[in-house]
């Protein structure tokens, strides 16, 4: 990890991803430049299609861009190994996904347990425990996600996402799923954490959740156009 | 300690994977316990009848020499062996006692059950008793100078008596058109248990019929005396003395018969019965080419299932990969739950297969199947590699899915 508190946590440089399906190209993202600093609270808002969640896949590690520089805590990503991408994921970034992305079969604790009992951490279970309480779910920490509603299956996914202690939070359309109230109420958990210091990097198609964000861009086909956060974030 | 805690936590982490998945679970430890029990029950059965058979064949005596005619026409008739060549067939096996034997086909009734019998009449000493001694389910053996009795063998005392009764019994015994009466005085147990028993499963075809061949020995014995020098015999069986090897012997016996030019043949029951057991062991091989096709079969059954059961759980591996997992790590994970089951089912199936044992063994076998320990041990080992190597394919390219492209389908 790096130590030098002035370099970004996750710094995007000249980002191009195509994918191709026969003699068809679609260019996901352009020339996408972006830097976020620690405890940074970024909201990217833009329409369906307009590469929202490959950008959100290559800042988890999920992905590589097709063209470009992608360094985290000031590391190079694309001379990361497997099993460094692994670490990194497992370790350093928490994802929470628009459809919550639990083990079915899994109680709430089993499934906010995941990313430690792959760090290897003794204590997995009582932190488990912890950030369950944290989001509000201690009485429900046996129950499986088919018995919890979608609100507290996404307090689940955001558990398993902070568990880990995490330096970033990648969330994809984390209220997409969610009535109005709910997703409410999901986003005081996000303003939580940005406030108890986490870097959280949100995805959204709606304005009211992208103007949370300490710094608030555009996404439009692949391109990140508008940037209506303080120019100091990048 | 703490070693010992994550090794229990990562077991209890497999083991609640199959939990959570009972039907699959179910299903692939029902193919595996059905398919290592049946093999394990097959490989027991028969290794219990290569005990039994070698335990059988003991009893018609180790240390016994058979020295006996060319069986053709011409030596039946004209007897090239007698009894006085007795002395030089000896000189090779010092110390060794012998009884000659004449034998006749022959044909016997007992007139108050009506029943007839063909067998063979075998004229020997009482010594015959001694040397290669049978077991006696009733009566005795034949008394030296005791003309007028015989002593049936136990398949011909079935035959003639199925009540059970035979001692005491007269035997009218037809050879040559010329009727004899013979007192029956006791009844040889028949030393292939086994066979008794094939006879009974009434197997089809060959099986019975070579088994039934190589231990038959259907016979009724009368006593004779052969005093005569002169007198023609049709072979002896010869006791060798303690400490000598029985095979060396029928070498040195077969060498003095060789100068001599006879039509006859010497033979150490030893060698007869290791050439027996080498017939048993090639079938047991046989059997065991079965087994891997058995195997084989159950290993592409579980590769089918486990590749249907992979596929349901794409979801959630990509999921796992998301939070971190290494690609090893999902492999081991699967491989392990696999192994786990595998492990369930091999010990659910030794206790299967030895239930199957005992209930084939009271009600259709009259041995005991034999679980040996090195074949129980193979049989786990071989299902516990199919399991996993049925796994490890199917796994590694689960694995090795985008997990991005696999939750976006998914």
């Amino acid at each position: 990890m790096n130590t030098d508190p002035s370099t970004p946590l996750i710094e995007l440089s000249g980002i191009h991803k195509t994918y191709s399906d026969g003699a068809l190209r679609v260019h996901a993202l352009r020339d996408v430049t972006l830097k976020v600093g620690r405890g940074e609270f970024v909201t990217i808002m833009g329409p369906s299609g307009s590469g929202k969640s490959t950008l959100l896949h290559i800042l988890g590690c999920l992905d590589h861009p097709s063209t470009g520089s992608y360094r985290f805590d000031g590391a190079d990503t694309s001379a990361f190994s497997d099993w460094e991408l692994a670490r990194t994921r497992n370790r350093r970034i928490g994802f929470i996904f628009q459809s919550f992305n639990l083990l079915l079969r899994e109680t709430a604790l089993e499934n906010v347990c995941l990313p430690l009992m792959y760090a290897g951490e003794p204590d997995a279970a009582k932190r488990s425990r912890e950030a369950l309480t944290k989001v509000g779910l201690a009485g429900r920490v046996e129950h499986r996600p088919g018995q919890l509603s979608g609100g507290e299956q996404q307090r689940v996914a955001i558990a398993r996402a902070i568990v880990k202690r995490p330096d970033v939070i990648l969330a994809d359309e984390p209220t997409g799923n969610l009535d109005t109230q709910v997703g409410h109420n999901i986003m005081d958990v996000f303003r939580s954490l940005h406030t108890d210091g986490l870097t959280i990097v949100l995805i959204t198609h709606n304005p009211e959740v992208a103007a949370l964000g300490t710094c608030q861009l555009r996404l439009r086909d692949g391109e990140l156009r508008e940037m209506a956060a303080p120019p100091a974030a990048r | 300690m703490n070693e010992i805690r994550r090794i229990a936590a990562v077991l209890a982490f497999a083991a609640r994977g199959l939990i959570r998945r009972p039907l699959q679970t179910a299903l692939l430890l029902v193919v595996l316990t059905v398919s290592l029990a049946g093999t394990m029950t097959i490989m027991a059965v028969l290794s219990g009848v290569k005990q039994q058979m070698f335990q059988d064949l003991k009893r018609v005596g180790l240390d016994v020499v058979n020295v006996q005619m060319v069986p053709d026409m011409e030596n039946l008739l004209l007897s090239p062996l007698l009894m006085e060549d007795a002395r030089w067939m000896l000189a090779g096996a010092p110390g060794s006692r012998l009884a000659p034997f004449r034998v006749d086909m022959a044909t016997g009734a007992d007139l108050e059950t009506e029943r007839s019998a063909d067998f063979l009449l075998l004229s020997t000493t009482h010594e015959w008793g001694v040397i290669a001694p049978q077991e006696l389910i009733a009566g005795r053996f034949l008394k030296p100078g005791e003309t007028d009795a015989c002593v049936l063998d136990e398949q011909i005392a079935r035959r003639l008596h199925p009540s059970g009764n035979a001692i005491g019994r007269d035997l009218f015994v037809t050879i040559d058109g010329a009727i004899t009466v013979f007192r029956i005085v006791g009844v040889l147990k028949d030393p292939f248990a086994i066979r008794q028993r094939f006879d009974e499963l009434d197997f089809a075809g060959a099986a019975r019929s070579t088994i039934n061949r190589i231990l038959e020995f259907k016979s009724v014995y009368i006593a004779h005396d052969f005093s005569e020098p002169h007198e023609p015999i049709h072979g002896a069986v010869v006791q060798v003395a303690s400490g000598q090897d029985a095979k060396a012997a029928a070498r040195a016996i077969q060498g003095a018969i060789d100068e001599r030019g006879l039509p006859i043949v010497a033979w150490a029951r030893k060698d007869w019965v290791n050439n027996v057991m080498k017939g048993a062991d090639l079938t047991t091989q046989v059997a065991g080419m079965i087994w891997i096709i058995v195997l084989f079969v159950t290993g592409v059954m579980i590769l089918t299932i486990s590749l249907v059961a992979i596929r349901e759980r794409y979801r959630e591996l990509a999921i796992r990969r998301t939070e971190g997992a290494l690609r090893v790590q999902i492999v081991s994970q699967l491989l392990l739950e696999n192994v786990l089951l595998s492990a369930l089912g091999g010990g659910m199936a030794v206790i299967l297969a030895r239930q199957t044992g005992h209930l084939l063994e009271s009600r259709y076998l009259s041995w005991p199947p034999v679980f040996l320990p090195n074949e129980m041990a193979l049989a786990l080992v071989l299902g516990i590699g199919i399991g996993a190597l049925a796994t490890v394919i199917p796994a590694w390219r689960a694995a090795s899915l985008d997990p991005v492209e696999v939750l976006r389908r998914t």
